[in-house]
């Protein structure tokens, strides 16, 4: 039974990732989402029988990740459905916003506790007050606007911790994994691609075709003075 | 009748609240504990007696020709207990963790503790290699034994496993994953003896390995979940393979290897006076190391036992040596092992240090890689040779 979860949860984590990328990559070729879930559950399953050395493409990726939390497979989950519909998540508040968290704790965690600072910051997953003040800050704001399934994501999270539930007894570990620090990275560099784009270099490009001119030295059209009204 | 707007107020507020409960369960849980860390000292009986000379042998049966490295050991009822890993080359698919017993005459023919194939249908998750074996004795009849497992390639994708014996290493259980770096639990390795505080906790010094270096202190619950970690000095390219030796209920010493490419080419050494919760930067002591791995443990009550390679380019020899508790003096005892100059590659390397007995004293260690040896010493022995100017030289 225990055997059978640990293997359910690890082969969610590398078919969800696989199925996304996959996905993403389909969506260059077809409009369908139908054949783009059928394209993805295709080379899920093909990576089951592709043999990389030892073993298959899918094990290597299972082993790679390991499980990822919670906020993770949700966040992937929204990229999948994403990814096959075609729906621009990227409009989503809510979704920028989990994913500006995601990409700050990370930038906390990761560069600390892997050795490139000095101080640990995953000891304060451990125990301390300053994660749990941040979580309940993030939480406070997503109920402030609305941001539902953040908070419900957020809440099983922290449930899953008090229980004990998964391997880790970090809190770090049950709200944040590197694959979900990589999208919320991602999500806010294209954020910010797409910003500058529409801001900055658009408007420059735009300006000027956009005043009808009626040839050459002439005044542009919007310029001319309006026809005086016969009411006034 | 609830209108849409009403039940959706209503749902508002039961996510508010739940997630106020939920908050407040976790600052409960979070709280920080401010009771002071403290090691359970085992100060050991040392009456001077046995024999003068040491005794050795090769513990790999003849015709094995397995890469084999990374031996450990501990004391049973009946003898001592060996544990190494093998496998076709260093870091090899399919190895195994094996173990074999002495009881004071002979070895026992190895026998498989696991191997990666079992480690993967535990784990559910595909293991390449086996390394670094470390036995905890956990009660009388009980032994945990940790390694490292390579999920990838390379030692720099291993993460901790732990596997537990309830009859004194006759049979093993199902191994489990000790949960130790937020970055996909990857790179932390074992290689030297956990130790215990008062509090039933258990300290298990392991090195992070993946492009930083650094040894790192992992503290277990009882259950053998990791529970806290402190890191041995700052992040970095620092050193690694920790050995730590309480010398009092708040303060320890810990021997830390050399990197490879670092000078000067001396064994490192840290110290804490608060239980393990804060450790010096390690600096350099006046021993020498090839970067090679230190075995230690508690000799009397004033003095710490070594055995480290004494030299700092190759690991030409297994010197014994004694030190005070702070690790301040160092007086060497004898050599128990030493490159064989009519071989090639015969190294003496990994040595793992136990008192198997009062008074008695063991060392395994590896030639690379092809063996396994044993050697016992008294501490007739090891009085004699602290004594003895020649073993200063």
């Amino acid at each position: 039974m225990t055997a059978s979860l640990h293997i359910l949860l690890n082969g969610a984590s590398a078919a969800l990732i696989i199925f996304t990328a996959s996905a993403a990559v389909a969506s260059f070729f077809t409009q369908s989402s139908t054949a783009r879930v059928i394209a993805s559950v295709v080379l899920v399953l093909a990576t089951l029988l592709i043999p990389i050395s030892t073993r298959s493409v899918f094990e290597w990726t299972v082993s790679a990740v390991g499980r990822l939390s919670l906020p993770g497979l949700v966040l992937l989950l929204a990229l999948a459905v994403s990814a096959t519909t075609g729906q621009r998540i990227g409009r989503s508040a809510e979704f920028r916003f989990a994913a500006l968290m995601l990409a700050v704790a990370g930038l906390v965690l990761y560069p600390a506790a892997t050795g490139f600072l000095n101080y640990d910051t995953y000891m304060l997953g451990y125990s301390g007050y300053l994660l749990p003040s941040a979580t309940a800050l993030m939480m406070a704001y997503a109920i402030f606007r609305g941001y539902r399934l953040m908070a419900v994501v957020l809440n099983v999270a922290i449930a899953a911790f008090l229980l004990g539930i998964g391997e880790s007894r970090n809190f770090w570990d049950y709200v944040i994994d590197p694959v979900a620090w990589i999208i919320g990275c991602g999500t806010w560099v294209a954020v910010a691609t797409g910003f500058l784009l529409t801001r900055i270099v658009k408007p420059a490009n735009v300006l000027a075709p956009s005043q009808p001119s009626s040839g050459i030295g002439e005044t542009p059209i919007s310029h001319r003075c309006p026809p005086k009204s016969s009411a006034a | 009748m609830l209108t849409n707007r009403s039940s959706e107020a209503l749902a508002g507020w039961a996510i508010a609240l739940f997630s106020a409960v939920l908050i407040v369960l976790l600052f409960h849980k979070m709280a920080p504990q401010n009771a002071p860390w403290t090691f359970a000292i085992n100060i050991p009986d040392t009456p001077v007696r046995g024999a003068l000379e040491p005794s050795g042998e090769v513990i790999t049966p003849t015709g094995d020709h397995n890469f084999v490295h990374a031996a450990s050991a501990v004391e049973t009822p009946d003898g001592v207990l060996a544990f190494w890993y093998r496998a076709l080359y260093e870091g090899a698919a399919n190895a195994e963790i094996v173990s074999a017993r002495f009881d004071g005459a002979r070895w026992s023919k190895p026998r498989v503790v696991t191997d990666s194939a079992r480690v993967s249908g535990d784990i559910a998750m595909t293991i390449k290699s086996l390394a670094n074996p470390v036995p905890f004795r956990r009660s009388d009849k009980e032994i945990w034994l940790f390694f490292a497992a390579s999920r990838l390639s390379g030692w720099a994708t291993c993460e901790i496993e732990l596997v537990r014996s309830l009859d004194n290493g006759e049979t093993w259980g199902p191994a489990e994953r000790i949960y130790a770096s937020p970055f996909l639990n990857l790179s932390h390795l074992t290689k030297s003896t956990p130790f215990l505080f008062t509090d039933g906790r258990i300290g298990l010094p392991v090195y992070q390995e993946m492009n930083r270096k650094f040894p790192v202190l992992l503290v277990l619950n009882q259950d053998g979940k990791v529970v806290d970690r402190r890191r041995i000095g700052g992040g970095g390219k620092v050193g690694y393979q920790p050995m730590i030796v309480p010398t009092g209920p708040s303060t320890a010493i810990v021997f830390v290897r050399r990197l490879r490419h670092a000078s000067p080419h001396k064994i490192l050494m840290s110290r804490t006076d608060d239980g393990g919760k804060s450790w010096t930067p390690p600096a350099p002591i006046d021993l020498p190391n090839p970067s090679g791995p230190i075995s230690a443990i508690r000799y009397d009550a004033s003095h710490i036992l070594m055995a480290f390679n004494d030299d700092p380019e190759t690991e030409r020899n297994i010197t014994l040596a004694l030190t005070d508790l702070e690790g301040k003096t160092f007086r060497r005892v004898g050599v128990v092992a030493r490159t064989d100059n009519m071989l090639k590659k015969s190294n003496v390397a990994y040595p793992f240090l136990i008192s198997s007995a009062s008074g008695q004293y063991d060392v395994v260690y590896s030639r690379p890689m092809g063996t396994i040896n044993h050697v016992r010493v008294s501490s007739a022995w090891i009085e004699h040779g602290a004594q003895s100017p020649a073993a200063q030289q």
